[in-house]
């Protein structure tokens, strides 16, 4: 019976039917399955299956968005479900993350955050065009496990080497791991500029996130 | 039996044309040069060519126009124009969806010849020669000569270098060409050569250059060629970090290197225009005015403005007000002492190609005795997508990134639009594929429109479903490598023996390009507190908008749904409005007035933006009207 309905949320999420999600998400409830146990069984499965699918080029933007959506969908009947019982989502580490100073660019950040949270990371978004300063204060303020930083324009990487720099300059640089990425980032300049954790996609991130946390 | 002659008068264009009996209405269409859309050549498959008879007889209906319609459709008169033959003279209708090339405005008609008041004009005189009791000097001369006409004109020290020569190269018959009061050239009286000014639009892919006849409002010859900075960057983006990363560039005296290269190539379309005419007394010196527009970054490059600021939000140009730039400074050849007038720039996404844009296309509108009372939305698709909408007198403006997919750059068999790339796409009911291409060569690939029509073609066909991905409901729809894709022409048919395939990568950078598109203009129709249905016009510029088939692009989502008469497709209407900005200074003023006037929204913080864009990425429903 719970498998069934595991089933159809992790379908219904790699379909990209968002409603389906939702009704299904619902039905688990009646069921009286665990919301807990509804993220791990059928929502984080249709996920990675969605960012798989992503990595190797069988799906698109288009996909990973409607996957969000219906996985956000599902997480507005899980949540009040969840602090009903006093039970926080189970931290995989938290992340935070924001789009680097001069760049305005939302939508790849706020997809690593959504692939981050359904995988079981606790997210701070910080937002975008974020100042370094900004960065340096969060990251003393929050104590995050990574901090993450997204450019997605050439004139507008050069500030993820700044911050950084920053972080070596107030000496937190060795509190935490930083991880860089967006459209025109690369591989060799995440090593020139010394980060610690470089992802060409969403899924990506969150592969980089466990394996610098040790997971 | 002998073959009669009648008159068939095509409505709702309003023109007339003489055809034989034995001939079709597609063909009474193309004599009338009105292009009917007809993908299967006149043989009554495709089913495009509709027309309704509204007064006349035509030859019986045939067993296609019989499959093709309704009985309601046939009562109305409906017929495909490929199948019937005129019986007498006829009055027929063609439905807008039947037209390959919505009512294309001629904007080049709306230049009037009483609107002429360039900013640049010549006065002919004869200067007494010196003598021993005359000594006055050569400009002072000059000055004496034309005391009634120009007092007290300013004289460019350049020309002033070469008045000696002329008067007395002339025998003191000379013209001297005025911009407003500045004294920017003289010649010599005879022999009386054209007055020409250089109109210019610098595209971030393509450039197009005119030279007009000042006097009289001509277009004297025309060139275009792909603009140099590519080699830099095919956006403007990756143009500006190669100089943000090549310092010695930024400060080399000479300019930089892209500046160098637009200035280059301009040189070369300007020898090319000349060369055509073929009159060896028009040179370089005979082109006395220059207009020259583009977006922000090829305005700053052109100028030789540093861009740097362009690369990183906020996006600040460094000038946004009008320049006026002597040609000797740019090392643009042409009279040296010319000034060359840049109009006015919104925002550091929306430059003066867009105000010159606005000219011809909303300007109409705003300055109409119903005070802009009309909605009316022009959008300009190229790589950046520039959209105004004029509402109650107000005009908001958005840039959207919409990428080079539509010229046919990052499509796996794409192209641009050259002889032997698919332009049409259809599907017939019967899941045949019919094909149209440029110069009716055999495909080798696809340009911008054709993709367009490809993908609404397979969504309504459902190959696709509204998220893009491949149904697996086509012979041609296949696997390769765990992808599914379609295939559009077999490597038997094509003209290079290869296939051409469309990928699901394909239809994702197009969904990309046209979600971009939809969201700047939902975002400004919501400003406006306005719905798409609310739009009188919506005028589509730019060489790719001139060429699409606004049905596909209403059925994929880039455009709304609007009623196919209210859209108008004009093409390079920056270069339009770049030409009347050359030949009436009232035009440079509208610009001023217009690009102060307008309020610009930025799209990548805005609220909605991501909302729209996500929305926007997904094929509407297909109830569509139309």
């Amino acid at each position: 019976m719970s498998q069934e309905i595991f089933a159809k949320l992790t379908n219904s999420l790699v379909e990209g039917d968002p409603d389906a999600t939702y009704e299904a998400t619902k039905e688990a409830l009646a069921a009286g399955i665990e919301p807990m146990v509804i993220i791990k069984e059928g929502l984080i499965p249709g996920m990675n299956i969605v960012g798989e699918k992503f990595s190797c080029g069988e799906y698109f933007l288009p996909d990973l968005i409607i996957a969000a959506d219906g996985m956000q969908k599902a997480m507005t009947l899980l949540e009040p479900e969840l602090l009903k019982r006093q039970q926080a989502i189970e931290s995989a580490g938290t992340v935070l993350l924001g789009t680097v100073k001069g760049d305005i660019h939302e939508i790849g950040k706020s997809l690593v955050a959504t692939m981050l949270t359904a995988n079981g990371f606790k997210v701070h978004d910080l937002g975008v065009d974020v100042p370094t300063e900004t960065f340096v204060a969060k990251v003393k303020e929050m104590k995050p496990d990574i901090l993450g930083l997204s450019a997605l324009l050439t004139t507008t990487m050069v500030m993820q080497r700044e911050v950084i720099r920053a972080l070596q300059e107030a000496g937190i640089r060795d509190q935490v791991k930083v991880m860089v990425g967006g459209a025109p980032v690369t591989r060799s300049w995440a090593e020139e500029i010394g980060a610690d954790g470089y992802a060409e996609d969403a899924m990506g991130a969150v592969q980089v996130a466990r394996q610098l946390l040790g997971k | 039996m002998a073959s009669h002659t009648f008159t068939v008068h095509l409505q709702p264009i309003g023109r007339r044309v003489q055809v034989r009996s034995d001939q079709s209405l597609l063909d009474a269409a193309q004599l009338a040069g009105v292009e009917l859309t007809s993908l299967c050549g006149g043989v009554g498959v495709c089913e495009a060519c509709r027309i309704r008879l509204v007064k006349g007889q035509l030859t019986p209906l045939t067993a296609d126009e019989s499959h093709a319609f309704s009985a309601t459709q046939i009562q109305q008169g409906f017929r495909l124009a490929c199948q019937a033959r005129p019986l007498s003279d006829a009055v027929i209708e063609i439905p807008p969806e039947s037209l390959s090339t919505p009512q294309r405005l001629q904007l080049e008609g709306l230049q009037k010849v009483e609107d002429l008041d360039p900013a640049v004009r010549r006065y002919f005189v004869e200067i007494p020669p010196p003598s021993i009791e005359d000594l006055r000097a050569d400009l002072t001369r000059l000055r004496d000569a034309l005391e009634p006409i120009c007092p007290n004109f300013e004289c460019d020290y350049k020309v002033s270098q070469k008045i000696p020569s002329v008067c007395r190269s002339s025998q003191w018959k000379v013209q001297a060409v005025f911009h407003n009061s500045r004294l920017i050239q003289v010649l010599p009286a005879y022999p009386k050569t054209k007055l020409l000014g250089l109109a210019v639009d610098i595209g971030t892919t393509k450039v197009a250059a005119y030279l007009v006849d000042l006097e009289t409002g001509e277009v004297f010859a025309q060139a275009g060629s792909m603009n140099p900075q590519i080699a830099f960057g095919e956006d403007v983006i990756s143009r500006i970090s190669y100089l943000i990363n090549h310092p010695d560039q930024r400060a080399n005296p000479e300019g930089n290197v892209l500046h160098r290269r637009i200035i280059e190539s301009l040189n070369t379309l300007i020898e090319q225009m000349l060369a055509e005419a073929n009159e060896p007394s028009l040179t370089n010196e005979a082109i006395v005015d220059a207009v020259v527009v583009g977006n922000t970054a090829m305005h700053h490059l052109f100028a030789g403005l540093p861009v740097e600021q362009l690369g990183v939000s906020p996006y600040v140009p460094a000038v946004s007000e009008p320049l006026y730039i002597p040609a000797r400074d740019l090392g643009l050849f042409i009279a040296p002492s010319a000034l060359v007038y840049l109009p006015p720039n919104i925002a550091g996404y929306v430059g003066s190609d867009h105000v010159a844009m606005l000219l011809p296309t909303i300007y109409p509108y705003y300055a109409a005795p119903s005070q802009g009372l009309s909605n009316v939305m022009a959008i300009d698709i190229g790589t950046n997508t520039e959209i105004s909408l004029l509402h109650r007198r107000e005009i908001v403006s958005c840039s959207c990134a919409s990428g080079p997919a539509f010229e046919g750059a990052h499509i796996q068999y794409g192209m641009r639009a050259a002889p032997g790339a698919i332009e049409r796409v259809q599907i017939t009911p019967e899941k045949k594929i019919l094909l149209k291409t440029i110069a009716d060569q055999e495909p080798v690939g696809i340009c911008g429109s054709g993709i367009l029509d490809a993908i609404a073609e397979m969504y309504f066909a459902d190959l696709l479903d509204s998220k893009g991905m491949f149904l697996n409901n086509h012979p041609n729809i296949r696997i390769q490598n765990r992808r599914m894709e379609f295939l559009l022409v077999p490597a038997e048919q094509s003209g290079h023996h290869q296939e051409i395939v469309i990928t699901r990568r394909d239809v994702n950078e197009i969904q990309l390009a046209k979600g971009a598109i939809r969201a700047g203009i939902n975002i400004l129709l919501g400003e406006a507190g306005l719905r798409a249905e609310d739009l009188d016009a919506l005028i589509i510029a730019g060489a790719f908008g001139s060429y699409i088939d606004v049905r596909s692009a209403m059925r994929i989502g880039m455009l709304p749904p609007i009623p196919l008469e209210r859209c108008h497709q004009v093409g390079n209407a920056a270069g339009t409005g770049a030409k009347q900005m050359l030949l009436s200074k009232r035009y440079r003023q509208v610009a001023s007035e217009l690009a102060q006037r307008i309020r610009y929204i930025e799209l990548s913080n805005h609220p909605k933006f991501a909302d729209e864009f996500s929305k926007s990425l997904f094929f509407p429903p297909k109830d569509l009207s139309n």
